[in-house]
């Protein structure tokens, strides 16, 4: 023993061991409290078994502020209905709060909402997951099998998991080439129907109109609009959490070699549509843009305030290589009915209302997945006359060409490319450079949550 | 001997000049520019001098958009933070004062264990108890209710501990004897005698208190479920996900842009603002407090 220790030393001694001591049990108590369920993530659901029903009992509905005036809308419809309305952030902008509410809820055993509205189109790949899954199938009784046929190609796919449809698509984001027809008139440009043209087009406006702009790789879903179109396999999933990343692949390449000699040429910018700079410098040099179905309204009306009459919409570009044109999706929102809901009768009622009415959806904010609503949506926008052309023919070819093997993950792309790939453009490295690390990355995200990476 | 003080050289006087100088521009340029984007229009915020002043019909203009953000909710939030934060503090006042008082005043079984407890739970971060305790109040029904954020607000281990140094260096027990002697009851001695002497210390744990609750964010993001109960901290967080600039699916007509986040972060701020100035005085001297010895 050591003498030369005071006693007093070692009652602190003794008292700083307990104390941390202390402070790792109370921590240990503390992760035993974490709500992240993953292990249950990975088994598949039993056989959807629905609560006992209670008709005619009140229904929670979970929705965004943007969401929320339709679900008043069908309150206001349908009078006889219990419904309590809770506003939440709608998992906009890389928000995961239902999710978290929901694990939250699988461990008290109570307080799903009956429905939700998600604005992340991947939401589906944890809410139709677990033994026993929040989102419950609306294909096994809840909505009819001709109402799920009226959705666009592919527009439920991110729904789709273990042969069942566990949510409704709200919404639309397919990619359209997007210019301004009264520059292209007045430089003498016409619209583009091929990416090589695209690429040529990009290289004279660059040598013949400096400070013009083709495009923008800055952008969190840049992947989505140029990688997506391109049938990149950076997002391919080929069974429950089997996912095929292969950024090499020639048509993934193609891509980046176009954009790095556009960007190269300056006619392809390297900031963000939304950033203040662009908005103030480079909004009104906009050329073409290829983009969602809502940079229309929301970027070039809203934000660019691009006046009345010069942005029109062209079908999404083909490769000369390739039998037909392909394009990717930018969002859009899903509606879950809880598998845990006493009332599925009025959930799905109220779900396939929100989706399929003419009253919400032909009046909405972004254009309808269920085809029907979107003929009437895009009378609509005729009628505003903002667009310098009709943009009902390159809406709805870009809606049924949404190229599947791009795959809802749980892990996000963007953020992926947010955090990979535009700090590596902004450094001076070109796409092509990137794609080893990208894909790294990609790899870094997926494993950890369970997905076998090819 | 009388020390001479040294004239300080140019070179550390400009020093001294740019280091202060970058802590304002650091601290303040952001505030300065808050205040004047309530003042523009969106278009005049990404377009304009960012330091220009815009005019005051556009701080109404902002006001009007934010107050008809789901009829009002801008209110509600501030009522519902204004009751969680208030609640939270009378309680904590009530209990961690005389606790504070008694760690350090009195003697009896288990002081240092509870001394050594309550300053292990102060070291350890809010947020890793927000998950236990969530599944805590669902145990005992709590969860959603009130009292799920009013009774985690009011648990102020620093409080306890702020109170314990306050009375263990500038109250000293002969005092307190003294009080005794001259026949005061234990409950006489705490209220007439040491109350009035810890004003500063109430004063600091109010304040940090009040602060640290009207600005907790996660805590009522997890208990509460129902919208009509949010907090400010929480509503922003909606108010955020509401505006096209940050949410894209939102769509078009949506009037919450930079201006009205701009003002929704101000008058958030205001309350903590009033409380401050207010009570620096008191502030100033608990933080001084047991400083120095004489």
């Amino acid at each position: 023993m050591n003498n030369d220790v005071p006693v007093s030393s070692r009652r602190q001694l003794r008292h700083t061991a307990v104390a941390a001591l202390g402070a790792v049990s109370l921590l240990a108590l503390a992760a035993c409290g974490s709500a992240d369920p993953t292990p249950a993530a990975t088994s598949s659901p039993a056989a959807f078994k629905p609560v006992a029903q209670e008709e005619g009992s009140e229904i929670t509905v979970w929705a965004d502020a943007g969401r929320v005036p339709g679900v008043q809308a069908y309150q206001k419809a349908h009078p006889d209905v219990k419904l309590k309305i809770v506003t939440y952030s709608g998992n906009a902008n890389g928000a995961n709060d239902l999710q978290t509410k929901v694990q939250l809820f699988d461990r008290t055993g109570s307080g799903w909402p009956d429905v939700a509205f998600s604005a992340n189109v991947n939401d589906g790949t944890w809410a139709a997951q677990g033994k026993t899954p929040y989102a419950a199938p609306v294909d096994k009784g809840l909505v009819p099998a001709a109402t799920l046929n009226g959705f666009a190609y592919g527009a439920l796919n991110p729904c789709k998991f273990n042969g069942g449809t566990y949510c409704l698509r709200n919404d639309l984001a397919q990619n359209v080439l997007w210019y301004n027809k009264k520059l292209m008139d007045k430089f003498g440009y016409t619209a583009p129907t091929t990416w090589e043209e695209y690429q040529a087009l990009g290289e004279k406006v660059a040598k013949e109109h400096p400070g013009y702009l083709v495009g923008t790789a800055g952008d969190a879903w840049s992947p989505e609009v140029y990688f997506w179109a391109s049938q990149c396999p950076a997002s391919t999933t080929t069974g429950a959490k089997k996912v095929t990343v292969d950024l090499q692949d020639a048509k993934c390449t193609r891509m980046a070699k176009l954009l790095d000699t556009l960007i190269a040429k300056g006619s392809v910018s390297k900031d963000t549509v939304f950033s203040a700079g662009f908005i103030k410098n480079q909004a009104a040099k906009v050329l073409m843009l290829p983009g969602p179905s809502w940079y229309g309204q929301v970027l070039f009306n809203s934000t660019f305030k691009i006046p009345k009459g010069q942005i029109a919409a062209a079908a999404p570009l083909k490769f000369e290589g390739d039998d037909k044109n392909y394009t990717g999706n930018v969002g859009g929102g899903l509606w879950f009915v809880s598998s845990h809901s006493k009332n599925l009768k009025a959930a799905s009622d109220l779900v396939t209302w929100m989706t399929t009415s003419d009253d919400y959806q032909a009046t909405a904010g972004t254009y309808p997945a269920y085809k029907p609503a979107a003929d009437k949506w895009l009378a609509g926008q005729l009628k505003t006359g903002y667009f310098a052309n009709d943009i009902d023919p390159a809406f709805k070819e870009a809606a049924e060409l949404i190229w599947p093997g791009w795959s809802a993950t749980q892990y996000s792309q963007e953020a992926i490319y947010s955090s990979t790939v535009i700090p590596a453009l902004n450094s001076g490295k070109t796409l092509t450079d990137t794609l080893g690390t990208w894909q790294t990355a990609i790899t870094d995200k997926a494993k950890p949550l369970g997905y076998t990476v090819n | 001997m009388r020390r001479t003080r040294r004239p300080r050289s140019l070179a550390a006087r400009l020093a001294w000049l740019i280091v202060m100088g970058l802590a304002v521009l650091f601290f303040c340029v952001p505030v300065v520019w808050l205040l004047l984007a309530t003042t523009k229009t969106d278009g005049q915020i990404v377009r304009d001098n960012p330091f220009s002043f815009g005019s005051l019909t556009a701080i109404a203009d902002a006001w009007k958009h934010l107050y008809a953000f789901q009829e009002g909710a801008i209110l509600t939030w501030l009522r519902n933070s204004a009751l969680y934060t208030f609640g939270a503090l009378a309680i904590t006042l009530v209990t961690s004062i005389p606790a504070g008082y008694a760690l350090a005043l009195t003697r009896f079984i288990g002081r240092r264990t509870l001394l050594t407890v309550t300053m292990l739970v102060m070291l350890m971060p809010t947020a890793a108890m927000v998950l236990p305790l969530y599944l805590g109040m669902s145990a005992v029904h709590l969860d959603g209710t009130i009292w799920s954020v009013i009774l985690p607000f009011s648990f102020f281990p620093f409080g306890v501990y702020l109170t314990y140094i306050y009375f263990s260096s500038n109250v000293p027990a002969d005092l307190l004897s003294a009080a005794r002697i001259d026949g005061c009851s234990e409950w006489q001695v705490f209220r007439l005698v040491a109350m009035p002497l810890a004003k500063p210390v109430i004063a600091l744990v109010g304040f940090f208190n009040f602060v640290g609750n009207w600005n907790n964010f996660f805590l009522p993001f997890v208990m509460l479920p129902d919208s009509s109960q949010y907090p400010a901290q929480v509503g922003l967080n909606n108010l955020l996900a509401a505006s096209p600039l940050f949410n894209t699916s939102s769509g078009t007509g949506n009037e919450i842009m930079r201006p009205e986040l701009a003002l929704a972060t101000l008058v958030t701020i205001v309350p903590v603002l009033i409380v401050f100035l207010f009570s620096q005085r008191a502030l100033v001297a608990g933080m001084l407090a047991g400083a120095t010895k004489e």
